[in-house]
């Protein structure tokens, strides 16, 4: 059956596409009148659209050209910027900003850049984060998180 | 007459020529950051205005609001993510050209575009801003709605190539525009309980998250350089873009002319507009093919459309109190404390604080042509250099230094974070973007008028005509049905004729 | 090439330790959780000048948007209590929302500290400039002749423009239509461009928009000095007095001292005959509700509203 579906992005995107609508679908149903007349309309061409893609998608392949990525580094990187994201309030900004930012240069330096260059680098952009930090929050009052843990 | 004169030279004080100055400089590097608006930087502003003449006060907000719509382009081109939402369509064509090598070119032309934009603005509410101001009030629900089913027919010219997928992407956008409460009903719609969506998607981190994240992501795993080097690295470039702006100058007045009407209509603004000038450039130029790709053209249509709108947006807010713009909204509050009345009796009994407003706007529009292509040739000079290893952690902290300060609000920076995952598995699925964000634009205002049209068609007890029976409605439809069928008949046409 | 970028990072660190130096002003933060240009921040921003006068401190406008103000509200406990942070807070928004949308809210109406009402704006119905109609009573009669023609624009569902026609129609027993807008400059657009009929909207529309429309009611006890000729609801036969209120609270963990010392300052600014004249010009109605008159007004404010929303099923 697998070896019908020409197109298997497609495929794949049309049953999830097709699950969401038909849920907020359902959703819309719940609505005043008014406020389900767009909801209703377009769940129902979603759903339309989404059968065709279905359909098509064991026809034939309209390729999608991407650029080949490196799981382990896509991985490591997402996972920074979440944490990064994470520990913002936490620890306060300077100090996640500080190592997370440092953490990506070296991910995304690997092993092939000198550790002069490294060192270079993390100098620079510790500057340019408290550039910014101060930036934001003097000039443009922007309250940066202040990290709650040292909060008294 | 003598009155305008002295309006002129009242504009050229020193003091407004500082602040229009440093108004731009400020605008333009706050516009270029992601996630800083025009509308932020214009509130923060307005304390500081207090005490100066409201006519100065006026003139360094317009300043910065002008800079920043400018600015705004230079992440667009640059990393992809516009760095203020009117410079949206700016990345369609913006990035690839500076993927290509022609990334000063891209800044050189962005600059002069909203160069042309600006000032055809700022001329149409000099001249023009009574007359305008009641068109803009023809507009009601019935026309909002037609106007922005005219932007989605936009999806068609956008589509490359799977036209399935960007049908299915716009369907996404105008979903997730239907998030939060609704304004016709109160419903609470797709919240799922998470009260950070009860306002909606919030589209400056929507729009961080949906083009940049997929840029980080991207270049982690690439080797080379982020942008390459460009074609003729020493040279100045700057004959060429003159050169290719003149060319192309009726793509760029029309461009002016379609932000200058979009900016009238309150509600509308600079995302909009330049989305709409992108889609109608598109359709009617020769080089359909090459949009999308870097075409210059596309550029050209984008950035003289959202610069226009700054002075078209002025002309509903100085003539009816009626915001044309977000920004505007705060710049009307501004007013409003100062004592200062807008409407007929702005432009009659206290014009010469008006008059100096736009002289002084109009100085700002042109003193930015420089000043833009001074400092973008500076910034973009830096940016080619930097290396990927620091680039992407310091394009990372920007998306996040610059979604927190949207609301102060840390649930926006998760947000932007995982509408941009979402968005990237969505482009490697073969969904592009830009149909996406055309439905978030747009959705709100084409339910919201055909709901409305509705109800006071139903109260009149005539339905059909409050949707039909209208003479802008009517040539807005006749716009509709052109743009959809005549790509078509122009082929049916041309295989007749062949045969 | 060495020196340049040796003095680029030289321009940066002075840069930094400039930045660093000039701000951390002192200055107290007033959180607005609506968007920029709505009465809420104007009003502020009218504070801001005699609050620098009498104080020599400034107040620091942000804006945290969102819900109708249910983000903001929401998050006013977690802000600093030693009186450096104050919020804006809008009645009937902080009873009704708790009530309409129960834990979706986000917060409970005891759980705002609220120590102050400084003003309020009444509701007002108004035609444009050019409407035939040119008093209330002509246009009640037109609304009698004509169910459910008689079309309003207005801000928001279930909003207090909403309730306005929803009493109106009672009051005055007459069929009206309401039509949703986007905030109070889509509705006076709609006006203004004779989409509808009137407007169920806020004096302040009547005093920015001064010769284009005309006030036919307000919802005040008593006629506004800015405009003398408009009459009230209750002079036209109907009890409507209703509007927007508009004040301020703490975090609920704020000391009563900072509480009491806050509701002062307000209340002095109130006083302030030139912040009094500037109020009223602009259709505001000046109300001196401080910590001591709070919990009473909130008690009757909480019966009302309650009352209304039984009526419109939104408890049972």
């Amino acid at each position: 059956m697998l070896k019908l579906i020409k197109d298997k992005t497609s495929f794949i995107s049309g049953v999830c596409l097709i699950v969401l609508s038909i849920l907020l679908f359902y959703e819309a149903s719940t609505l005043s009148p008014f406020g389900s007349v767009f909801p209703f309309a377009i769940t129902t061409a979603l759903i339309i659209l989404s059968v065709i893609l279905i359909f098509r998608s064991f026809k034939l392949e309209i390729k999608v050209i991407n650029e080949n990525v490196s799981s382990i580094k896509i991985s490591l990187l997402v996972i920074t910027f979440f944490a990064w994201i994470y520990f913002l309030e936490r620890a306060g900004f300077i100090l996640t900003s500080l190592i997370a930012f440092n953490l990506l240069i070296l991910i995304n330096s690997g092993t092939k850049i000198p550790l002069k260059k490294v060192i270079l680098y993390v100098l620079t952009g510790s500057l340019f984060i408290l550039l910014l930090y101060f930036g934001f929050k003097n000039l443009l009052l922007v309250p940066l998180p202040e990290g709650l843990w040292f909060r008294s | 007459m003598t009155n305008i004169f002295t309006d002129f030279l009242s504009s050229l004080s020193l003091i407004n020529l500082g602040l229009a100055f440093s108004g731009v400089v400020a605008g333009i590097i706050i516009g270029a950051l992601p996630g800083l608006s025009a509308t932020m930087a214009v509130a923060i502003l307005v304390p500081f205005t207090f005490a100066l003449e409201p006519s100065s006060g006026l003139i360094v907000l317009g300043a910065i609001y002008t800079g920043a719509i400018f600015g705004g382009s230079w992440s667009a081109i640059l990393i992809n993510t516009p760095g203020t939402p009117s410079a949206v369509a700016t990345t369609f064509d913006g990035y690839p050209m500076a993927k290509k090598g022609d990334g000063d070119l891209a800044m050189s032309i962005s600059c002069i575009s909203s160069f042309i934009g600006g000032i055809i603005g700022v001329i149409c509410l000099a001249l023009f801003a009574p007359p305008l101001a009641s068109i803009s009030l023809k507009f009601g629900p019935t026309e909002y709605f037609w106007l922005a089913i005219l932007g989605l027919t936009l999806i068609s010219t956008l589509a490359e190539g799977d036209n399935i997928k960007s049908l299915i992407g716009a369907c996404l956008g105008l979903l997730m525009s239907m998030i939060g409460v609704a304004v016709i009903g109160g419903d609470m719609r797709m919240t799922w309980n998470i009260s950070f969506l009860n306002s909606g998607i919030e589209i400056v981190s929507a729009m961080i998250g949906l083009f940049c994240i997929p840029v980080i992501l991207d270049l982690t795993s690439m080797r080379g350089k982020h942008l390459n080097e460009s074609v003729i690295p020493k040279s100045l470039r700057l004959k060429e873009s003159f050169l290719i702006v003149f060319n192309k100058k009726f793509e760029a007045l029309r461009g002016a002319f379609i932000g200058t009407f979009i900016g009238i209509l309150p509600g509308a603004g600079g995302s909009i507009a330049s989305i709409v000038s992108y889609g109608e450039a598109k359709r009617s130029s020769k080089n359909k093919d090459n949009f999308g790709k870097g075409e210059p053209e596309g550029l050209i249509a984008s950035e003289t459309a959202n610069n226009a709108t700054v002075g078209g947006g002025f002309i509903p807010t100085l003539c009816l109190g009626i915001p044309g713009t977000p920004p505007d909204a705060v710049i009307l509050g501004a007013l409003l404390v100062q004592g200062i009345r807008t409407g007929d009796t702005l432009f009659t009994q206290q014009s010469s604080i008006v008059y100096t407003f736009i002289f002084g706007l109009l100085l700002a529009t042109i003193m930015m042509l420089p000043l833009g292509l001074l400092m973008g040739r500076y910034a973009y000079k830096s940016i080619i250099k930097v290396p990927r290893e620091i680039l992407i952690p310091i394009i990372i902290f920007l998306t996040i230094i610059g979604s927190y300060s949207i609301q102060n609000n840390i649930l926006n920076v998760y947000f932007m974070f995982f509408f941009g995952l979402i968005g990237w598995i969505l482009n490697r699925a073969g969904f592009k973007a830009s149909p996406i964000v055309l439905g978030l634009v747009l959705g709100q205002i084409a339910e919201q008028g055909f709901v409305q049209a509705y109800i006071i068609g139903n109260a009149q007890e005539n339905i059909l005509a409050n949707y039909f029976a209208r003479p802008i409605s009517i040539v807005l439809v006749v716009l509709i049905l052109m743009g959809l069928f005549l790509p078509t008949l122009k082929k049916i046409y041309n295989r007749r004729k062949n045969a | 090439m060495k020196l340049k970028s040796y003095i680029s990072k030289f321009l940066a660190l002075l840069s930094l330790t400039v930045i660093s130096l000039s701000g951390a002003n002192a200055g107290v933060t007033n959180i607005i959780p609506f968007g920029p240009g709505g009465e809420s921040d104007v009003t502020a921003r009218m504070q801001q000048p005699y609050y620098k006068s009498i104080y020599n401190d400034d107040i620091v406008v942000q804006y945290k948007p969102g819900g109708g103000g249910s983000v903001g509200w929401s998050s006013l406990n977690s802000e600093k209590n030693d009186g450096t942070v104050i919020m804006g807070v809008n009645l009937p928004h902080i009873i009704m929302q708790p009530i309409a949308k129960g834990e979706k809210a986000g917060y409970k109406t005891e759980d705002v500290n609220v120590f102050s009402f400084f003003h309020y704006t009444p509701d007002a119905i108004l035609v444009e400039a050019s409407s035939p109609y040119k008093t209330f009573e002509e246009l009640m009669d037109f609304a009698k002749k004509n169910p459910g023609q008689l079309t309003f624009s207005g801000s928001g569902t279930y909003s207090a423009n909403h309730l306005l026609t929803i009493s109106l129609n009672k009051k005055a027993k007459v069929k009206t239509t309401y039509v949703p807008f986007k905030g109070t400059g889509a509705a006076v657009q709609a006006l203004l461009g004779k989409q509808v009929v009137a407007e169920a909207g806020y004096s302040t529309v009547a005093a920015k928009q001064g010769s284009k429309v005309r006030m036919l009611a307000v919802a005040s006890e008593e006629r506004l000095p800015a405009f003398p000729d408009v009459p009230t609801f209750k002079e036209l036969g109907h009890n409507i007095v209703s509007g927007a209120y508009r004040g301020y609270a703490l975090p609920k963990s704020a000391s009563k001292a900072t509480v009491k010392e806050w509701s002062d300052r307000i209340m002095k600014i109130n006083a302030d005959p030139a912040f009094i004249k500037q109020m009223e010009d602009n259709a505001f109605v000046v109300v001196n509700i401080g910590h001591k008159e709070m919990k009473k007004f909130m008690k009757k404010q909480m019966k009302a509203n309650k009352a209304i929303a039984k009526e419109l099923g939104l408890i049972k």
